[in-house]
């Protein structure tokens, strides 16, 4: 028996729903194959600050992974997607299998998973959802030889630029799902089927699509299928000597003990006026506010209006923002009467790199 | 019969939809808060004709909860964590006026400020009271011990009302496949209408509950609900034998036992945790390694003779506490002080030890049920116990 998962990475209030429809998606298609699963969003993250990373899952539990998967599924794809044979659901490892998922259930995240799905391609940079947890890379809990799927624009080589070095070995792809689809999870899963075969199989991502979406069920299909052939991806091999990283994620053994915990609760603040040195919100970013100094007036409404304390109270210094706080939500720039703030896509910036 | 991937949340919603209930009483807090949602949705569809009361509070709410089913209606209600604790004075009086409310509890950390982890203690808490209480190991069963938990309930020689646990998260939050059956097969289980009894509110024939009780009647009442859940053994073995036979599943009452075959040593919890307890036994019967797990579905009532018939045959019980009771005997979960509690008359009693596991929501992963199955198993063979009460996974 094997232990398959994906991981889906979005942003938070926008992006939630689209978390649990990809996890729909993946889990019926196991299930259509008679491979029991479990489909989860992470609990401790609070999807309703704005832009906040957040994670959703699929654990699947099947006997093995045919060798020939990859060859199958390309098959499957050559032909129209109303001709594609429908998935046979086999139940004869149910059981066995059933109990192995379920023995994963009372985890948060799982423990590796063979796809990241990425929502938004600033993600690449990784994730802070909250100061205990520490920025996790985008690969932190991928398989050695598994495989990111981001939505975007871009070529995988420009994102590779803002993903830390890593001993894995995996492979980067990228489609232009929101530009195929509004729900974009359905190109970024046909991705996925090309890159990472073996998951499910992609007859029965048709027909849980098909299923899924009803009326619409066979346009969606043909975004499946455009997906699969489009999307474009480059091997990434294990990083060469040892990796230095400025900020990384924290491993449950490097929290204090019971004993070195201040008893009662109680967090200590940084002194007045200086900003928490534990909690950077800078990974909830997707546009950066950027001023320009002709049209300033330096009437200071977005240092006022800003709702995370995020800029400079200097006016010589046009406000500028605390650039490991801003969440990038727009505020300022909706604010300001002269229209002096653009909001820049953060990948634009080479320092958007956190490594 | 309706296969679904979903939580278990979704499959309670749909057990007290099939059991046609007249009024909700709903007030959120997580992870209770999927119940009322799907419920607000089953309404708003048209799929479910009941009262759905949002209240200003938990008090409100379980206040409201008991006055309804005192009009003799068949309700919901349902709370988590420190929203449970708000209610506490609704939930104090709801045993002792022996109605049959059903009420689900999203079991979560009593409150170090925002941890809606799961932790037992918020019903634990409520140990006293007279409700009855029972934890489901997934989705499925959170379905099967809700709709069987009205007929338990409105049993007229039981009339105690009966609270569903559901493991924070872990069962409330996680999709997992389900079969939920066709809603006249829960019918024919659990008709429309509950059986009649004493003591429903109506003007035909006036009657009052609960009236100012002194020294004089005190002792008589509290009786009267001893009674109560001692009848509830039976009729919950009897409930659960016509579940089993309408729906071809729905397991043993009161003790389950997995894996035991063979085993001198054994765990032994409530809720979720069997899950990775499972799997982690199963790994190690193939590595040669005999080590069962006792599945306690009910703590409330006890059935100590379900429990003692099946401890008996082992020689050490490790009982996982996802609770704990500051400054107990031996300063240990509570469950662990009911197990130990009910073997000490056997001449040939079981060694009783105590592992307090995913406080505060912590995960239980696999890993950690195989090492503390080895740890029992070494105590079988060695016969000696080094540490009554350990800690799992805490940093130390
Ligand atoms: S975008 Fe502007 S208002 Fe929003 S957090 Fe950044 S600086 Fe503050």
């Amino acid at each position: 028996m094997v232990l398959v998962a994906v991981e889906f990475d979005g942003r938070g209030v926008t992006q939630t729903a689209l978390l649990r429809a990809a996890s729909d998606i993946i889990c019926a298609a196991a299930d259509r194959e008679g491979n029991p699963s479990l489909g989860y969003e992470r609990y401790d993250d609070a999807p309703d600050r704005v832009g906040v990373p957040i994670k959703g899952f699929s654990v699947i539990s099947k006997y093995e992974i045919p060798k020939d998967q990859a060859e199958k599924d390309a098959a499957d794809a050559a032909l129209p997607v109303d001709q594609v044979p429908a998935p046979v659901c086999d139940l004869s490892h149910y059981k066995d299998c059933y109990e192995e998922v379920a023995g994963e259930a009372m985890l948060y995240e799982p423990r590796s998973v063979d796809a990241v799905l990425v929502y938004d391609d600033t993600m690449v940079r990784g994730g802070e959802p909250w100061a205990h947890i520490g920025l996790q890379a985008i690969h932190e809990k991928l398989k050695d030889g598994g495989a990111i799927v981001v939505n975007s624009k871009k070529d995988p080589e420009f994102l590779l630029n803002f993903i830390q070095p890593t001993n894995k070995r995996y492979i980067l792809a990228t489609i232009d799902a929101e530009g195929m689809d509004k729900i974009f999870v359905v190109p970024l899963i046909g991705a996925m089927l090309r890159v990472a075969p073996g998951i499910v199989s992609y007859r029965s991502v048709i027909y849980a699509i098909k299923d899924r979406y009803k009326a619409e069920g066979l346009k969606k299909a043909e975004v499946v299928k455009e997906a699969y052939h489009k999307v474009k991806f480059i091997e990434v091999p294990p990083a060469k000597g040892p990796i230095q990283l400025k900020r990384r994620s924290k491993r449950f053994e490097e929290f204090p003990t019971w004993k070195e915990m201040p008893e009662g609760i109680v967090v200590y603040a940084p002194p007045v006026n200086t900003p928490n040195p534990h909690y950077k919100t800078d990974t909830f970013r997707t546009y950066r506010p950027v001023t320009d100094p002709a049209k300033c007036n330096k009437d200071g409404l977005c240092w006022l209006y800003c709702p995370d304390s995020a800029r400079s109270p200097d006016p010589e210094k046009l406000f500028e923002i605390y650039v490991d706080y801003c969440k990038g939500c727009g505020v300022c720039a909706e604010v300001c009467p002269t229209k002096a703030i653009k909001m820049v896509y953060e990948l634009d910036f080479k320092e958007a790199r956190l490594w | 019969m309706v296969r679904m991937l979903t939580t278990g949340t979704t499959t309670i919603a749909t057990a007290v939809k099939h059991a046609d209930v007249d009024v909700i009483s709903a007030y959120p807090i997580r992870p209770y808060t999927g119940v009322m949602n799907e419920l607000a949705r089953m309404i708003a569809d048209g799929e479910l004709d009941a009262e759905y009361i949002v209240c200003d509070s938990e008090h409100t709410q379980f206040e409201i909860a008991k006055h309804a089913a005192a009009c003799g209606a068949r309700v919901f209600t349902g709370s988590a964590g420190i929203g449970w604790a708000f209610a506490h004075e609704a939930l104090v009086v709801t045993p002792s006026d022996r109605v049959p409310v059903v009420a689900m509890v999203g079991n979560r950390a009593l409150d170090d400020p925002g941890n809606f982890g799961v932790e037992h203690t918020d019903v634990l808490v409520t140990r006293d009271l007279g409700w009855m209480m029972c934890w489901p190991e997934n989705p499925q069963e959170a379905y099967d011990l809700t709709l069987m938990g009205y007929k338990i309930a409105e049993n007229p020689k039981v009339l105690l009302p009966y609270i569903v646990n559901c493991d924070g998260n872990f069962i409330t939050h996680v999709r997992f496949p389900v079969d939920l059956p066709d809603e006249e097969l829960a019918k024919e289980f659990l008709p429309s209408t509950p059986p009649p009894r004493h003591n429903v509110l109506h003007p035909d024939r006036p009657l009052s509950i609960a009236p100012h009780v002194d020294y004089y009647w005190g002792a008589e009442i509290r009786r009267q609900m001893d009674q109560a859940m001692k009848n509830a053994i039976e009729v919950t073995r009897k409930v659960h034998e016509e579940f089993n036979k309408i729906f071809g599943r729905g397991g043993p009452p009161f003790v389950e036992e997995i894996y035991t075959e063979g085993a001198d040593a054994v765990l032994m919890g409530v809720g979720g945790m069997a899950m990775p307890a499972r799997a982690a036994l199963k790994q190690l019967r193939r590595e040669g390694i005999k080590v069962g797990y006792v599945k306690l579905r009910r703590f409330r009532p006890f059935s100590t003779e379900d429990v003692v018939n099946a401890l008996r045959k082992f020689k050490v019980v490790g009982v996982l506490d996802m609770d704990f009771s500051f400054g107990s005997a031996h300063t240990g979960g509570i469950i662990f002080q009911e197990v130990r509690s009910a073997l000490y008359d056997l001449p040939d009693r079981p060694k009783v030890v105590n592992y307090i596991i995913g406080l505060g929501g912590r995960e239980i992963t696999v890993d950690v049920m195989r090492s503390l199955a080895k740890e029992v198993n070494e105590i079988a063979k060695t016969g000696e116990v080094k540490q009554v009460v350990k800690w799992i996974g805490l940093r130390e």
